[in-house]
């Protein structure tokens, strides 16, 4: 006896074979990156880093001095003209401010949409670091 | 106003000079340590009298960097002397640095608003252009111990980062 294959059998191998390539293709979803900083001999190292949202950004201090990774400004287009001189607070509600970090203490901040993507240590503005948001 | 403060910082300037450099070169560890605790515990001194003196937040910010960095290296310098059993040993020329402090300190503090964060911001250039040259150039040279050495080379880092700072502060300010 011969098996005739009715058209909804038809119909659900066809989707079955139009899901599974399609799932294939889909990117899984990345578990979180956790980037690490040195902050060593007063410089951020590396100073520009590329991450993605819900990314964990690292700071380990590794001077004998306390620093900051704090924001400095929005991002994009940013009207602030304070710059440096009230850091954090000057990015808004993007901005983020890792506190003191002591010696040989590391700190966290987590990657979130539109956060500023400029900072400098509080304490030692010549010290710059710089976000890119990677493009999908 | 301005011979003031340029007698402020010409006075800081000489003091290091007064005792002279030679004298340090032929100092041994522990007196160069001593020397560096002082100097260190004489910017904290100056940032304190900037804390209560003025209220430019800038000012504010620097002084308040000079107490933790400087703090930060007298506590690696006291746990390393601790660690080679040693105390620092007091000196001519930290008692030089001690007096031409307090003379820098007492003029500093007759100064108010404007007048006195720019004699604050140019004695702290002055003083870490002077005190960095002396122990980039005549202390870290002559020190025998190695880790003692290897922490006045930290030290110099985070001292010519100030200096930097100074810098900028004094150009802000003028």
């Amino acid at each position: 006896m011969s098996h005739t294959p009715t058209r909804r059998g038809v119909m659900v191998g066809t989707v079955a074979f139009a899901i599974i390539p399609a799932l294939r293709i889909l990117p899984a979803k990345a578990a979180p990156a956790i980037h690490d900083i040195r902050i060593r001999n007063f410089r951020f190292d590396p100073e520009h880093i590329t991450v993605r949202l819900g990314d964990i950004l690292r700071w380990t201090n590794l001077d004998l001095a306390q620093h900051t990774a704090t924001a400095t400004k929005s991002k994009g287009k940013s009207t602030d003209k304070s710059r440096g001189k009230s850091a954090g607070k000057s990015a808004g509600k993007n901005g983020w401010d890792t506190g003191k970090i002591a010696k040989n203490a590391s700190a966290r901040i987590t990657v979130f949409t539109d956060m500023a993507t400029d900072y400098v240590c509080l304490f030692h503005p010549n010290m710059k670091g710089t976000i890119t948001f990677e493009t999908p | 106003m301005k011979k003031l403060i340029l007698g402020i910082t010409a006075a800081t300037a000489l003091f290091a000079t007064q005792t002279a450099a030679q004298d340090v070169a032929k100092f041994n560890d522990l007196e160069m340590a001593h020397i560096a605790y002082t100097a260190d515990n004489i910017d904290i001194r100056y940032a304190h009298l900037a804390l209560a003196l003025s209220s430019d937040p800038n000012v504010q910010a620097f002084a308040n960097t000079m107490i933790a960095d400087h703090t930060a290296v007298n506590e690696a310098a006291l746990g390393l002397l601790g660690k080679l059993g040693a105390n620092a040993q007091d000196n001519a020329f930290s008692q030089a640095l001690n007096a031409g402090a307090d003379k820098t300190i007492n003029d500093l503090a007759k100064l108010r608003g404007a007048a006195f964060d720019q004699a604050y911001a140019a004695n702290e250039l002055v003083y870490h252009q002077t005190v960095n040259d002396l122990v980039e150039n005549t202390m870290i040279p002559n020190i025998d111990n190695d880790e003692v050495r290897a922490l006045f080379q930290q030290g110099l880092m985070i001292f010519k980062v100030h200096q930097g700072h100074a810098e900028t502060m004094v150009k802000a300010l003028n």
